[in-house]
C-alpha cells in the first residue's frame, strides 16, 4: 500500500520517489500523521536499524535523510504543532575542536523522527556553550558527540562542568562517536553511551521514559 | 631481560621476519608530544623545529621505539586548497573546502618543500634525523587519497558522490593520489618512513564495497609506488575494520595498524602476510587507571607476539593529547615486561 512504498523509497534512498508518493498519498487524502508514522518515521528507523545491523554506512545514511526530509518537509506544515507533540527536550552537539559532524546530524534525523524537541548547538560547540544551553533551556538530555581521539576529553571537561555549576543532576548526558564506547562513558560519568543513532534514540526512550 | 637493540635495529629486525630482543613499543604519540613539552599546540603543528623538539622530548620521557611526525589529516588537503584556521590549543580545524571553491580540474598538485605546512613536516624530519636518525625510526603519517580527498570536499556531498557520482570522486582520488606521491618524495629524501593513514575509508564511515572501489586502489598504488624504494609500508587505519580485514590483504601494506577490530581475529586473518600493528583502546590509555592498564596492555601483547609475522604493540588510534603521562608509561611497561621472543 501507499504507506509501505513511502517507507521502501526511503530505504532504497530515494527522495525523488518519497517525495511523489507522498504527494501522492495527500492526493488521496491519507492522513498526514499517518504519512508521517508509517511512511517517513518507519523508513528511516529501518535505515537506522540496517545501519546498526553494518549494512548499511554513512553516505546511504545521508541519502536515506534527504529522501526523508524530502517528504517530511510537506508534511510538517499541515500537521502543526498540535499533532507533533514533542516527548521531550534534547540539546545536542559535537564538542570543541571537532567540526565532524555527519554523524551527529544522523542521531538528529533520528531523535527528531522519534518526536523529541531537539536543539542543536552543531559542531565545534565551546565548552561553555553546552554548559550555559543546559543552564538556559534545562533539556532532560545532553547528547555530546565527537569523531577525533584529540577532542573526545572535551566530553570530561563538559560533564566536570556540569557538576561545578551544579546542573549535572537534572540532566542526563549521552555520549557518541567513533572513538568513545560505553568504558570511555563509565570513566568520565557520563550516564551513557550510543553505539549509534538507533541506539541514541533507544536511550533516549529509556532515560526520559517516553 | 635487558635490551640490545637500538629502536631502529628494532624495526629493522622486524621488517626483515628476524626476531628482535623483544617487540617494538610504539604508541601513536603525536600531538600528545606537545604536552610533554610544554608547548602549545599552534607552535607544534606550525613549526617544525618546535614538532621535533617535541617529539625528541616525548622520546626522551617514554622511551617508545618511533618518532611521530603528525598533526592532523588534513596536511595534504590543505596544501591543495583547503582553508583551515589555527586555534593556539586545538589541532588544525578546517574552514572551507577547496572543493567548494573550485573545480577539482583546477586544484594544484602541491609542492611539498613550498606550500602551507607540509615544509612543517619536512622541517621536522630534518631536525629529527639530525638527533636521532640513527637511533630511531622517524615515521612521517601521510594521509591516503580517500581521507585527503574528503579533506578537499564537504564530507557530506563526497560521502554522497561516493554512490551518486563515483566518476567525480574518482577524478578526486587521482588527484590526491598525485599529491601524497610528490609528498611522499620528499619525506623520503628527508629521511623519515612514509606511514599512509586512511582514517576517513575505515567502515566507521563507509561501506566494504566503498573501500573496496575508491579507497583501496589508491592506497595500494601509493604503497606500490613506496614499494620502488624498497621500503616496508605501514598502512593505519583507526575506527572499525573487521568487515575490510580480507581487503586490507589486496593493497601490498607490509604493516597494518588497527584499531576497533579483534586482535586475535586480525592476525588470523593478516598475520601470514603482514605485521600487525594495534591496537589498544585509546579511551582506555586516557581514562583507565595505570593498574588497569598494565593488566590490559598485558593481555594484549601476550596475544600479539603470537603474530607469526611479527607484531607491534601500539594503540589504536593517537594518544589523546591530555592523557596522563602515567599511562602511557605504564602502557610501556607493560609491554616491556611481556613482549619478549628471546627467554
Amino acid at each position: 500500500m501507499d504507506l509501505d512504498k513511502i517507507k521502501e523509497a526511503i530505504i532504497e534512498l530515494n527522495d525523488r520517489d518519497t517525495k511523489e508518493l507522498v504527494a501522492n498519498a495527500l492526493k488521496k487524502n491519507i492522513d498526514p500523521q499517518e504519512i508521517l508514522e508509517k511512511g517517513l518515521i518507519a523508513g528511516i528507523k529501518e535505515v537506522g536499524n540496517l545501519f546498526t545491523r553494518k549494512e548499511y554506512f554513512v553516505p546511504e545514511v545521508l541519502l536515506a535523510s534527504e529522501a526523508f526530509y524530502s517528504g517530511f518537509n510537506m508534511i510538517s506544515p499541515l500537521i502543526k504543532s498540535q499533532i507533533l507533540k514533542k516527548k521531550a527536550k534534547i540539546v545536542i552537539g559535537v564538542v570543541g575542536g571537532d567540526i565532524h559532524d555527519i554523524g551527529k546530524n544522523i542521531v538528529k534525523v533520528l531523535v527528531e523522527a522519534s518526536g523529541y524537541d531537539i536543539i542543536d548547538l552543531g559542531k565545534d560547540v565551546a565548552t561553555e556553550k553546552f554548559i550555559n544551553t543546559v543552564a538556559r533551556e534545562k533539556p532532560n538530555v545532553l547528547a555530546l558527540s565527537s569523531l577525533l581521539t584529540t577532542t573526545m576529553m572535551r566530553m570530561n571537561d563538559i560533564i566536570k562542568g556540569l557538576e561545578q555549576r551544579k546542573l549535572r543532576s537534572n540532566i542526563k548526558v549521552i555520549i557518541g562517536g567513533a572513538p568513545v564506547n560505553q568504558d570511555f562513558a563509565k570513566k568520565i560519568k557520563a550516564d551513557a553511551y550510543g553505539k549509534d543513532a538507533a541506539d541514541a534514540v533507544r536511550l533516549i526512550e529509556k532515560i526520559t521514559g517516553a | 631481560m635487558r635490551e640490545t637493540l637500538t629502536p631502529r635495529e628494532r624495526f629493522g629486525l622486524l621488517v626483515i621476519d628476524e626476531k628482535p630482543d623483544r617487540c617494538n613499543i610504539i604508541p601513536l604519540v603525536t600531538s600528545h608530544a606537545a604536552e610533554i613539552a610544554r608547548m602549545k599546540l599552534k607552535k607544534y603543528y606550525t613549526n617544525g623545529e618546535a614538532m621535533a623538539r617535541a617529539q625528541i622530548a616525548a622520546i626522551e620521557e617514554y622511551g617508545h621505539d618511533a618518532i611521530s611526525i603528525f598533526s592532523e589529516v588534513g596536511i595534504i588537503a590543505e596544501a591543495m586548497g583547503s582553508d583551515f584556521d589555527y586555534p593556539d590549543d586545538d589541532l588544525p580545524v578546517i574552514k572551507r573546502p577547496a572543493l567548494t571553491k573550485k573545480n577539482i580540474e583546477d586544484i594544484k598538485i602541491p609542492v611539498p618543500k613550498r606550500d602551507k605546512r607540509l615544509p612543517v613536516y619536512l622541517e621536522a624530519i630534518g631536525y629529527a634525523y639530525q638527533s636521532l636518525g640513527d637511533k630511531v625510526p622517524i615515521l612521517a603519517y601521510v594521509p591516503a587519497p580517500f581521507t585527503t580527498g574528503m579533506m578537499l570536499s564537504d564530507p557530506k556531498t563526497f560521502l554522497i558522490q561516493t554512490i551518486r557520482d563515483p566518476d567525480h570522486i574518482k577524478k578526486i582520488m587521482e588527484k590526491s593520489l598525485q599529491a601524497a606521491i610528490e609528498f611522499c618524495y620528499d619525506i623520503i629524501d628527508a629521511g623519515a618512513l612514509p606511514i599512509i593513514v586512511d582514517p576517513l575509508a575505515s567502515s566507521s564511515v563507509v561501506s566494504p564495497k566503498a573501500y573496496k572501489n575508491f579507497a583501496l586502489p589508491y592506497e595500494r598504488a601509493l604503497i606500490d609506488f613506496l614499494h620502488r624504494y624498497d621500503l616496508d609500508i605501514i598502512l593505519h587505519i583507526c575506527g572499525n575494520t573487521e568487515p575490510i580485514l580480507d581487503l586490507l590483504l589486496e593493497t601490498g601494506a607490509d604493516l597494518v595498524s588497527l584499531d576497533q577490530v579483534d586482535l586475535s581475529l586480525a592476525i588470523e586473518k593478516l598475520s601470514k602476510r603482514m605485521r600487525i600493528i594495534g591496537n589498544f583502546d585509546t579511551s582506555k590509555i586516557a581514562f583507565s587507571s595505570p593498574e588497569e592498564i598494565m593488566e590490559e596492555v598485558k593481555n594484549m601483547v601476550k596475544r600479539g607476539i603470537k603474530s607469526k609475522k611479527g607484531y607491534i604493540a601500539s594503540t589504536g588510534c593517537e594518544v589523546p593529547i591530555k592523557t596522563p603521562p602515567e599511562n602511557v608509561r605504564t602502557f610501556i611497561n607493560a609491554a616491556k615486561e611481556v613482549g619478549w621472543y628471546w627467554e
